[in-house]
C-alpha cells in the first residue's frame, strides 16, 4: 500500500464524503428545480438532480461494499467517479452552449451559469478519488492483488 | 449439476451438459461453450448471466443460461 | 434476407469466374469484431463503418488495392464464428467463402484471443482455398503481456501468418506481399488437416465417394469437404442435395441422435486442435484480474444497469441540442446576411425568388440543423467505440424480452436514432425471422436525425422555453409506440417467445477523439451530400410548384403546390393540418428533412420561416404538436423503404410495415391533438 499516493483508508473515507456531497448536490438541484428553495448558487435541474442522486447511490454502494469486498468498492467507486466526471464535462458543454447562444443572439447572459451546475461542484470533489482509484484498478489488472 | 442461471456472481464452474439440440445449442457450441469447458460468472442479473471463458465474455439471457448445465468449482 | 437457414433458394448461387491473370480476389474473413473492416479500410483507403461490438458489418463490401502490376480486389465479409451460419449476416459470409472461389482467404485473428479464433481457422483450412492468417491487434496483445510465437503458429497450421496492427497500418505491406506470393502459386498449399476419429473418417470417405460419383456439387465444393459439411449438419446443403433426389448413405439413413453425436465429435475435434496449437504458440505472462470484469460488475448491475444507461442517454440528448446551438445560431446569421445582401442587389424578381425562397429558404432551413446532426453522429460513434453498446443490449434484454423483442434488437434501435437505414440492415444479426420482422416494423418509430429539424423548428416556434421537453417527449413517444407495436405483433401475429439472447461482449476501449471525429465527419459529409442532392432536388420541385402556373402569387393556394395541397388536405382536416403542412408531408417522403425544406420554401425563406409560422392563424401549438407526432411516426423515407423491402424479402410485409406506420401516425397524432387541446383548455 506504500506505493500509491492515496492510501486506501484515506480514499475510503473520501468516498464517504463524496457520497454525501453528491447526494446533497442532487437534492438541492431537485429542490431548486421544483421551486422549493431559490437563490442558491446551484442550477435548478430536476433530471440532473436525479442523476446525481443515482451517482451518490453508486458511491454509497461502494462504501457499503468496501467493508468486506475490496474489488466491489473499487469497481463502484471507479464507475461512479467516471460517470460524475464525464457528466460534469457534459454539463459544462451544455451550459457553455446555452451561454454562447444567448450571447450570439445579443441577449444578457451571466458567464457564471457555466460553472454553477451541481455536477461541477461534486465533480471537483471526485477528481482526487478518481485518480486514486484508477491507480488501484490498474494495479489489480496488472497482476497485483486488489486486496492488499 | 445446476443450470447456469442459478450460479452467483464470482462463481467458477465447469460445463457438464447443454440441453437441447436446436440452433441455439449449436450457437453455444460455436462460441466455445462446450462440455468440459471452465467458465467464470462475472455478472448475474436476475436470470441472465455474463460469463468469461478464457479471454472472451458472453452475455446469456435467461433462456440461454438455463440451457447450460454446470457443476460449481471451488 | 429473411428466409430461415436451410430454405434459401439462392444459398448456393454461382459466381462468375473468368478474370485477368494479374487480378487477385481475396476475402477478409474472421470472427466478429476482430478488425476486418479496419484492415479493409487500411488496405483500400476507404472509410467503412467500424465499431467495437460484434455485428457491425452485415453485408459484403468490395474495395481495390493496386500493387505494382497486381490489382487486388478485397471483399470485407461480415464476422462469423463458424461456417454453420444461423443468422443472415453469417449466411452472407458463408456463401461468399464457399461459393465465390476467391484466390485466397485472409483470416483476421484477434491476437488477444487466439484460441477461440482458431476454431474458425480449422474450418477455413478445409475449404480448399489458400489461407493467409493476419494476426491483428498485436499492439493490445503486447500491452496485455501476451506473446505469440508466429513461427510456431505457422509451422503448426502450415499457412503463412503475418502480424499486423490494422488500426495503424503496421505490417500491411508484408501482408500484401504474402497474399501475392500465396496466390501466385495457385495451389492451396498443404494446410494442417484435422484428425478425425476412425469412425468419422470412414463416414467422410464413404459419403465423399458417393457424392463424387453421383452429382455435381454446388459451388464447386470438393466431395470430401461436402461430406464433412453434411456430417456437421449443414441443412442448406442437405436440402439442395435432397432436391436432386439423392439418398445419401448415413445422412439419410441413421437416426438424428447418432448424427448429433457425430456433429459434436467434429466440434470437439476442432476445439482440440485449436487448443493444441494455442498451447504451443501463445504464452501469457501475467495472471490477471480483468479490469473489464470490475467495470462490468457495475455497468451491467441488476439494479443500476438501466438507470446508468438512461442517464447517459439524457446527457447525450442534452448535448445534441445545447452544444450545437451556438453553431445553429451562427449559421442562421450567415443565411440572414446572405438574404440581406441579395435584397440589396438589383436582380430579376424571378431569380430573386429562386434564390431567396428556393435555395436559401429550402436548403438553408435544413442546413441550419447540420450541427445538431453532426454532434449526434459524434456521440453515437463514441458510444459504439467504447464497447458499452453491447452491455446496454444485455441490460435491456429482460425489458425487451418482456415486450416480445430480442435483446439484441436494442442495438439496431440505438443506431436508428442516427439513421434508420443501417439500423434495418443491422437486424441481420438476429436469428429468428419473427424477431427480425418485428424489429424492422418498429425501427422506423425511432426518431432518426433527419426528423430533428422538424422538431427543432416547430417546438422552437410554438413551445418556446419548453421546446427541449417537447422534443424529449417526442423521442419517448416514438419509443412507446414501438413498444406498443412490438407487443401487438408479438401477441397477435408471431405468437411465442423471442429467441434467447446470446452475445459476445467486446472489450472496453477508451474511445479515441480523433477516430470519433473522423467518423462524425464521414457520416456528416454523407448527410451533407444528401442534403445537396436529394433535399435540394425536392425543395426545387416544391419551389417550382409554388411558382407555377406563371402569374399566380408565389406560394398561394392558386399555385400548383396549393392545388395539390388543398386536394389532399381534407384527409388531414381532422388533424388540423393546413395545405402547406400537407405538401411538406408529401415531399417529406423523399427524405424527412424535405418537410422543413418545403415549408421554408412555401413560407418565404429561412429568415421568414419562423415568424410566418408563428403568424399563420391555422397553426396553433396543438396542431404543431400533432404535426410533429405525425412526422415522427408516418412513412419512413424512400431509402429506408428500399431497405425494408430488401430485408423483409416480401412486398406483403413491406406493405404491412408502411400501413402500420401511417395508421399509428394518424391515430396518435389525433390523440395528441385532442389531448393537447384538452390540457390547454383546462
Ligand atoms: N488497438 C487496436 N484496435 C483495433 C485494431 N484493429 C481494429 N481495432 C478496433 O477493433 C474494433 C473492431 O473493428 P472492426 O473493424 O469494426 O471489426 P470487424 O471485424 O469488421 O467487426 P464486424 O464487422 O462486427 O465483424 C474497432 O473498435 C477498431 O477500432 C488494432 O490493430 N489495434
Ligand atoms: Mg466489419
Amino acid at each position: 500500500m506504500s506505493d500509491t499516493t492515496y492510501p486506501h483508508s484515506y480514499l475510503y473515507g473520501w468516498t464517504t464524503i463524496v457520497t454525501l456531497a453528491t447526494f446533497v448536490a442532487g437534492l438541492l438541484s431537485i429542490l431548486e428545480g421544483a421551486g422549493f428553495i431559490t437563490g442558491l448558487f446551484i442550477l435548478p435541474d430536476i433530471p440532473g438532480g436525479c442523476i446525481l442522486v443515482l451517482i451518490s447511490a453508486l458511491f454509497g454502494t461502494a462504501v457499503v461494499k468496501g467493508k468486506i469486498d475490496r474489488p466491489g468498492w473499487i469497481s463502484f467507486t471507479y464507475i461512479a467517479c467516471l460517470l460524475l466526471l464525464v457528466f460534469a464535462g457534459c454539463a459544462i458543454l451544455v451550459e457553455g452552449g446555452d451561454y454562447l447562444t444567448l450571447i450570439m443572439e445579443g441577449e444578457e447572459a451571466d458567464i457564471i451559469t457555466i460553472i454553477s451546475s451541481a455536477f461541477i461542484w461534486a465533480g471537483i470533489l471526485a477528481i482526487p478519488l478518481f485518480f486514486g482509484v484508477s491507480k488501484i484498478l490498474y494495479r489489480c489488472s496488472c497482476g497485483g492483488e486488489c486486496n492488499e | 449439476m445446476v443450470p447456469l442461471s442459478l450460479m452467483r456472481t464470482g462463481d467458477k464452474a465447469v460445463v457438464r451438459a447443454i440441453q437441447g439440440t436446436g440452433h441455439l445449442a449449436k450457437t453455444l457450441g460455436q462460441l466455445g461453450i462446450i462440455i468440459g469447458i471452465e467458465l467464470t460468472v462475472i455478472q448475474k442479473a436476475n436470470q441472465s448471466v455474463i460469463v468469461r471463458i478464457g479471454e472472451s465474455r458472453y452475455a446469456l439471457g435467461a433462456g440461454a443460461a438455463s440451457m447450460v448445465l454446470v457443476e460449481a468449482q471451488k | 434476407m429473411l428466409l430461415e437457414p436451410g430454405q434459401q433458394a439462392w444459398c448456393w448461387s454461382k459466381h462468375k469466374n473468368e478474370r485477368n491473370m494479374n487480378d487477385i480476389r481475396i476475402l477478409l474473413a474472421g470472427n466478429p469484431n476482430v478488425g476486418k473492416t479496419t484492415l479493409f479500410n487500411s488496405l483500400c483507403g476507404v472509410h467503412q463503418h467500424t465499431g467495437n461490438y460484434p455485428g457491425v458489418t452485415v453485408e459484403i463490401k468490395e474495395g481495390k488495392r493496386q500493387v505494382n502490376e497486381h490489382s487486388i480486389t478485397v471483399s470485407d465479409l461480415p464476422g462469423t464464428y463458424s461456417l454453420s451460419a444461423f443468422t443472415p449476416d453469417e449466411q452472407v459470409a458463408r456463401d461468399a467463402l464457399l461459393t465465390s472461389r476467391p484466390d485466397a482467404v485472409v483470416q483476421i485473428i484477434d491476437a488477444t484471443n487466439v484460441e477461440r479464433n482458431l476454431f474458425l481457422t480449422t474450418q477455413l483450412l478445409e475449404i480448399g482455398i489458400p489461407v493467409v492468417i493476419a494476426l491483428n491487434m498485436c499492439d493490445l496483445a503486447d500491452e496485455q503481456g501476451i506473446t505469440i510465437d508466429a513461427e510456431c503458429l505457422e509451422k503448426n497450421l502450415k499457412v503463412p501468418v503475418v502480424r499486423i496492427v490494422a488500426r495503424t497500418g503496421e505490417g500491411i505491406e508484408e501482408l500484401v506481399d504474402t497474399i501475392i506470393r500465396v496466390t501466385s502459386s495457385k495451389t492451396p498449399g498443404n494446410p494442417r488437416e484435422l484428425e478425425y476419429s476412425h469412425s468419422i473418417a470412414t463416414h467422410v470417405t464413404e459419403i465423399g465417394a458417393f457424392l463424387g460419383s453421383h452429382t455435381s456439387l454446388p459451388g464447386n465444393l470438393s466431395p470430401q469437404y461436402a461430406a464433412i459439411r453434411l456430417l456437421e449438419g449443414d441443412e442448406c446443403l442437405e436440402k439442395t442435395l435432397h432436391d436432386q433426389g439423392l439418398v445419401i448413405p448415413f445422412i439419410d439413413t441413421s437416426d438424428p441422435a447418432e448424427r448429433d453425436g457425430i456433429a459434436e465429435d467434429i466440434l470437439l475435434a476442432r476445439y482440440h486442435l485449436a487448443e493444441e496449437i494455442t498451447t504451443c504458440s501463445v504464452r501469457c505472462t501475467m495472471g490477471r484480474v480483468m479490469p473489464a470484469d470490475l467495470i462490468d460488475h457495475v455497468l451491467t448491475h441488476r439494479i443500476f444497469g438501466i438507470p446508468i444507461f438512461l442517464s447517459c442517454m439524457w446527457f447525450a440528448f442534452q448535448l445534441t441540442f445545447s452544444a450545437a446551438n451556438p453553431f445553429l445560431v451562427g449559421i442562421e446569421q450567415i443565411f440572414g446576411y446572405f438574404t440581406e445582401v441579395m435584397n440589396s442587389i438589383d436582380m430579376d424578381p424571378f431569380v430573386r425568388s429562386f434564390l431567396a425562397d428556393g435555395v436559401i429558404g429550402g436548403v438553408g432551413s435544413v442546413l441550419v440543423f447540420v450541427p445538431n446532426i453532426f454532434i449526434m453522429f459524434l456521440l453515437l460513434s463514441i458510444l459504439e467505440d467504447t464497447g458499452y453498446l453491447a452491455r446496454a443490449a444485455f441490460v435491456m434484454d429482460r425489458l425487451m424480452h418482456s415486450i416480445g423483442l430480442h435483446g439484441r434488437s436494442f442495438i439496431p434501435f440505438l443506431i436508428g436514432f442516427g439513421c434508420n437505414v443501417p439500423a434495418i440492415m443491422a437486424t441481420r444479426t438476429l436469428q429468428s425471422r419473427a424477431d427480425r420482422i418485428i424489429t424492422i416494423i418498429t425501427i422506423p418509430f425511432m426518431s432518426c436525425a433527419a426528423r430533428l429539424p422538424v422538431y427543432i423548428l416547430f417546438a422552437g416556434v410554438f413551445f418556446g422555453a419548453a421546446a427541449g421537453n417537447v422534443i424529449f417527449f417526442l423521442y419517448v413517444l416514438g419509443i412507446l409506440v414501438a413498444v406498443l407495436s412490438a407487443l401487438i405483433f408479438r401477441r397477435l401475429v408471431f405468437k411465442g417467445e423471442p429467441s434467447p439472447f446470446i452475445m459476445e461482449l467486446p472489450p472496453y476501449r477508451r474511445p479515441s477523439g480523433y477516430a470519433a471525429a473522423l467518423h462524425m465527419w464521414y457520416k456528416g459529409r454523407e448527410y451533407l451530400k444528401r442534403a445537396g442532392i436529394v433535399i435540394f432536388g425536392g425543395v426545387l420541385v416544391v419551389w417550382a410548384l409554388a411558382t407555377l402556373p406563371a402569374g399566380v402569387e408565389y406560394g398561394s393556394a392558386e399555385s400548383l403546390a396549393g392545388i395539390i395541397g388543398e386536394a389532399v388536405q381534407p384527409l388531414f382536416a381532422p388533424l388540423g393540418f393546413n395545405w402547406q403542412l400537407v405538401v411538406g408531408l408529401i415531399f417529406g417522403f423523399i427524405a424527412k428533412e424535405v418537410v422543413v425544406g418545403s415549408l421554408g420554401t412555401l413560407y418565404g425563406g429561412e429568415e421568414m420561416l419562423e415568424s410566418s409560422l408563428a403568424a399563420d392563424p391555422t397553426l396553433t401549438p396543438v396542431v404543431a404538436l400533432a404535426f410533429m407526432v405525425f412526422v415522427l411516426l408516418y412513412l419512413p423515407c424512400v431509402a429506408a423503404l428500399g431497405v425494408i423491402r430488401q430485408e423483409m424479402g416480401s412486398w406483403r410485409w413491406t406493405g404491412i410495415a408502411i400501413g402500420w406506420g401511417i395508421l399509428m401516425a394518424y391515430i396518435v397524432a389525433y390523440i395528441a391533438l385532442h389531448a393537447g387541446s384538452f390540457i390547454i383548455g383546462a
